[in-house]
């Protein structure tokens, strides 16, 4: 057991398990329930061009929150970090209802996530500008609150705004977050961002093993702290902001995943990462099959249900960390 | 000027905010040395030691280490040579007493390694030495500050240093326990390697250090062996108090006696 470094040892064992089980049983599910369309022909299109990108997506997805949450967690000392709390997904967005209000994505069909890239990336630039190469976490916090805050507010307008009903629905459905439909394009865009952005995130682990006795001791430990906010903040923006721009906000998942995995892997934030990556990707895939089974006509969105499943999840580790380390 | 085989500051100056916290101040510990930098609350004694570290830059003057300038060292090399225990002992996250200790072999891991038989032995050792055995498996948050305290001490000796700078190691520890960190770190200086600490025990430091360094408003006002620097006028320049220097039962002891009106 190393409390650094990449050990395969039962939790990444366990949670790449479900996660692989999560992605089969994605594959096999549709709008009647279990299985393919009867006609051999129609079975394999509906497996190439819908079954397939939706499970790559979710899985891709999943990944991206449950290690950035993990990642920001450890970075930020604060077991209350999430991917959102950046304001990356808030930039990613308002740059994609941008492009719904516009009428830019009825027109384009990829107009719509490169518009949520856009918006990731102009929030990122905001953040790095707001906060710095350098500095507190308290700084960065700071700047993510007003990042998101502008974000969130921005998008209200433009649902405020919404030239008929139809865009405002369209914007609250997106909003709520959905694998509804995306097609193999969704994942050429977004995996490489996404896998860029994970492998920088999962370089992190001894840095944040080290952060857990605060910055001076890290700093002699031999830790760059610059080069580590970078690696934080670039990793995230490239895989939560991708992630958001093809999926919408999907929450809950980067704040519960670490949560209720970090006690199977001794606290340590190193030994979280692959956990949480694939814990991650196991939660969204699951998600996405039971809300399959339970609304086929997909009216039930992703992001609702995360929060549903995610909210209980939640509360029983509040309870149980109370009991362990008295109230 | 400059030593070979030693950790140097050559008259550094640190200003904080607007606050010039130490001032030209020039201090150096070789290999064999146990040294205490005493001084009253706000003195400099922690900006000292975290510019020895290199935590801090100097606005001017320079730290070398063994003839090198410690600026220029890879942050690797300078975790391998110097272990830094800050005065903060939080720990962020409820990880047993062991991985804290475990945390100190980060500088001579590399990226993927596992932990190797020399990590083991080295964590092992310095768990021994601070007796934390009896607690190396129990979470830190759930452990007393005194214990903590040890924990924390026990990950600076992992790191296997040449050079341990300790930031008021023993506040906190009961007379027990200071004596024997006090002791031990003694016994790690004559092993050949270098300790610095930043101490208000003063019959301590008589009793233990090779040398005292003392420092005033941010200077240094005196450097020497422990009985040549913790006299009465200098420790009444320095605190501002009377103080009784004298020895009991063959150990030395600085008692407090009253402000010097």
């Amino acid at each position: 057991m190393t409390p650094s470094g990449f050990a395969f040892d039962r939790p990444v064992l366990v949670t790449a398990a479900l996660a692989l089980c999560a992605f089969v049983m994605s594959l096999w599910v549709g709008p009647d329930g279990w299985g393919f369309p009867q006609n051999p022909a129609a079975a394999e299109i509906v497996f190439r061009e819908i079954r397939v990108p939706r499970a790559i997506l979710g899985f891709l997805i999943g990944a991206a929150l449950g290690l950035s949450g993990a990642v920001l967690q450890g970075y930020l000392r604060n077991p209350l970090a999430e991917p959102g709390l950046l304001g990356i997904s808030g930039g990613a967005s308002l740059g994609a209802v941008t492009a719904i209000h516009s009428g830019l994505a009825g027109k384009v069909a990829m107009a719509l996530p490169v518009a949520g890239l856009a918006g990731a990336a102009l929030a990122t630039v905001a953040i790095i500008a707001l906060a710095g190469a350098t500095g507190s976490t308290t700084t960065l916090i700071l700047a993510g609150v007003a990042v998101s805050s502008i974000a969130g507010a921005l998008t209200s307008l433009a649902l405020n705004l919404s030239p008929n009903p139809f865009a405002s629905t369209e914007i609250m459905f997106w909003l709520m977050g959905s694998l509804t439909d995306r097609s193999l394009v969704h994942v050429w865009l977004a995996s490489p961002l996404i896998l860029i952005g994970c492998a920088m995130l999962l370089t992190t682990g001894r840095d944040l093993d080290a952060l857990s006795l605060g910055e001076d001791a890290a700093k002699n430990l031999g830790v760059d702290l610059t080069g580590l906010r970078f690696k934080v903040i670039a990793g995230s923006a490239l895989a939560v902001g991708a992630a958001t721009s093809v999926a919408g906000a999907i929450s809950f998942i980067g704040l519960i995943v670490p949560h209720v995995l970090r006690p199977f892997v001794g606290h340590s934030p190193a030994r979280l990462l692959l956990p949480c990556l694939f814990g991650g990707a196991a939660m969204v895939l699951f998600s996405d099959v039971v809300l399959r089974l339970l609304s086929p006509q997909g009216d039930l969105r992703l992001g609702v249900l995360s929060a549903l499943i995610g909210a209980p999840f939640f509360l029983w580790r509040v309870l149980s960390s109370r009991r362990e380390m008295g109230p | 000027m400059t030593a070979v085989n030693a950790l140097s500051a050559e008259t550094v100056s640190v200003t904080l905010g607007d606050r010039q916290v130490i001032d030209r101040i020039s201090a150096s510990i070789a290999p064999g040395e146990f040294v205490t930098v005493v001084g009253a609350n706000g003195a400099g004694k922690s900006t000292l030691l975290k510019t020895l570290a290199g935590l801090i830059k100097p606005q001017s003057g320079r730290v070398t280490i063994d003839g090198a300038l410690l600026s220029d060292l890879p942050a690797r090399d300078v975790a391998r040579a110097i272990a830094y225990l800050p005065q903060d002992r939080t720990v962020h996250w409820p990880m047993t007493a062991e991985r804290v200790v475990a945390l100190g072999r980060l500088p001579h891991r590399s990226f993927a390694a596992a932990e190797t038989a020399s990590d083991r032995d080295s964590i092992e050792t310095a768990m021994t030495r601070m007796d934390v055995m009896p607690f190396a498996q129990r979470p830190i948050v759930a452990l007393s500050g005194g214990e903590r305290a040890r924990v924390l001490v026990a990950r600076a000796l992992a790191q296997q240093a040449r050079y341990l700078i300790a930031d008021e190691p023993t506040a906190g520890l009961d007379p027990a326990h200071a004596l024997h960190l006090f002791a031990e770190f003694a016994r790690i200086a004559r092993d050949g390697n270098a300790v610095i600490t930043a101490s208000h025990d003063l019959s301590m430091g008589l009793r233990y250090a090779t040398r005292v360094i003392l420092l005033s408003r941010g200077a240094c006002i005196a450097d020497g062996p422990a009985s040549a620097v913790l006299k009465n006028d200098l420790l009444a320049q320095a605190f501002g108090i009377e103080t009784i220097v004298t020895t009991i039962g063959g150990i030395p002891v600085v008692v407090p006696a009253s402000p010097l009106t």
